[in-house]
């Protein structure tokens, strides 16, 4: 083996975490208690092929707010918690499908703001490919919580799914819809609004304008 | 002398200042005075060769090659390097648990078939509006929740601080740190979530070709 070789089997071992995108070694940046405390939990969440990054980056961001281990403890332990049951619905609706970590935490905070995991799963069914829906369950869940219906909200976004809609397209209607709603428009017609401003063509069912049902 | 244990030897002694030179044995003195005179030689005035200033300036010339013409010809000279049976299985084993550790894994799937989460980053425009601050800084899940974070400008002077991230498509949670101590929301996010801890995170939804 030349001495380069060896150079670059050095190199490649010591690559920083960072650069293969990992979050950095829990122990560096937390205490003893603290990582005693959500050491386990993260155990149990590998276990449960659980996003782990997201568990570990709340611990971080524990740590960097100034919580104590036990609260830290207990927000890592709920959000996998939250978790768990995302998943757990997600492959319950969807058996065999591959789901992303992002895809998980999406659906645990869509769960937060009421939307009921059923209706996320309907997402899946609506994709024509094997693209994230991380972006598309995250704008559902924005909708619902501006006050649009779930199952109206949840009908657009399998229409914008089906049809692919470009992604940066569907990530603007919340904002769009907040727009649209400046002017005093009840949340249904403003999301009309929305939907015409960004040229989405209209779901199976909703006509232009329409939106004067109960989020309207 | 042996290693300076010696301390008797005469040299140690004519060294310290406590022997003059004529009370050195006679090999000592010889040897003595004959560095004397090398030492007087290399004090001297030299004149370089003609062809001095020319050798030493193309040697500095090829020192010059740029690091990387240098570095590649270091990596690319092939050179026996003896390894050890042992040094050569650690190697092995080393080259396989990159393999293993380093080589792009899978992210978690349930089952089904591996999903590629592997996508370009996206440049992020942050935008914090504080007149009055003393220096902002942006830190989040991309991050890994840095207290040092990223630095924001005010460009300008107009507290209109900004910073431009480089971030990975997807939903990100973020927060502004004011003046090193104030945690703050912003305002212009998308949405705005409960941290857990007793504050508001922001949220911001990266997709391939912008962010919001």
């Amino acid at each position: 083996m030349t001495r380069a070789g060896i150079a670059l089997l050095i190199m490649c071992l010591g690559l920083p975490e960072g650069a293969r995108g990992q979050q950095p070694d829990l122990s560096s940046r937390l205490d003893p208690p603290t990582l005693a405390a959500v050491q386990p939990i993260l155990d149990a969440a590998a276990r449960d092929s659980l996003p782990l990054e997201a568990l570990r980056s709340k611990a971080l961001e524990g740590v960097a707010k100034g919580a104590g281990p036990q609260q830290i403890g207990d927000v890592v332990a709920s959000l996998a918690d939250e978790f768990r049951t995302a998943r757990g619905a997600l492959r319950g609706g969807l058996p065999g499908v591959a789901l992303r970590d992002g895809e998980v935490v999406a659906a645990a905070m869509a769960a937060r703001r009421n939307v009921p995991l059923a209706v996320v799963w309907g997402l899946w069914a609506s994709r024509p490919d094997d693209g994230s829906l991380e972006v598309h369950v995250t704008v559902l869940s924005e909708l619902v919580r501006r006050g649009i219906r779930v199952d109206e909200a949840a009908t657009l976004m399998s229409h914008v799914v089906r049809t692919s809609v470009p992604l940066e397209v569907a990530a603007q209607i919340p904002g769009k819809l907040d727009g649209a709603r400046t002017t005093g428009a009840p949340p249904g017609a403003a999301l009309a609004e929305a939907l015409r401003g960004l040229n989405i063509p209209d779901p199976p069912g909703r006509g232009r304008g329409r939106g004067r049902g109960p989020s309207g | 002398m042996k290693n300076g244990q010696d301390r008797d030897h005469p040299l140690d002694h004519y060294l310290s200042g406590e022997m003059s030179l004529d009370a050195l044995p006679e090999e000592l003195m010889r040897e003595e005075v004959q560095i004397r005179e090398l030492l007087e030689m290399l004090r001297e005035d030299v004149a370089a060769p003609p062809e001095f200033r020319a050798d030493v300036m193309g040697a500095i010339e090829r020192l010059s090659a740029p690091l990387w013409v240098r570095a590649m010809g270091w990596a690319l000279r092939p050179r026996p390097v003896r390894v050890s049976p042992a040094g050569g299985m650690a190697l092995a084993l080393a080259a396989s648990a990159i393999l293993f550790f380093a080589w792009p894994a899978d992210t978690p799937t349930d089952g089904g078939a591996a999903v590629d989460g592997a996508a370009a980053e996206v440049v992020t425009r942050f935008v914090f509006v504080a007149p009055d601050a003393r220096s902002v800084r942006l830190t989040g899940d991309f991050v890994a929740w840095s207290r040092e974070g990223v630095e924001l400008e005010d460009l300008r002077g107009t507290g209109v601080w900004t910073v431009d991230v480089l971030l990975a498509p997807g939903v990100h949670e973020y927060t502004f740190i004011v003046n090193g101590t104030e945690w703050l929301p912003d305002p212009r996010a998308v949405s705005q979530v409960d941290d857990g801890f007793g504050r508001v995170n922001s949220v911001v939804i990266v997709s391939n070709g912008n962010a919001l």
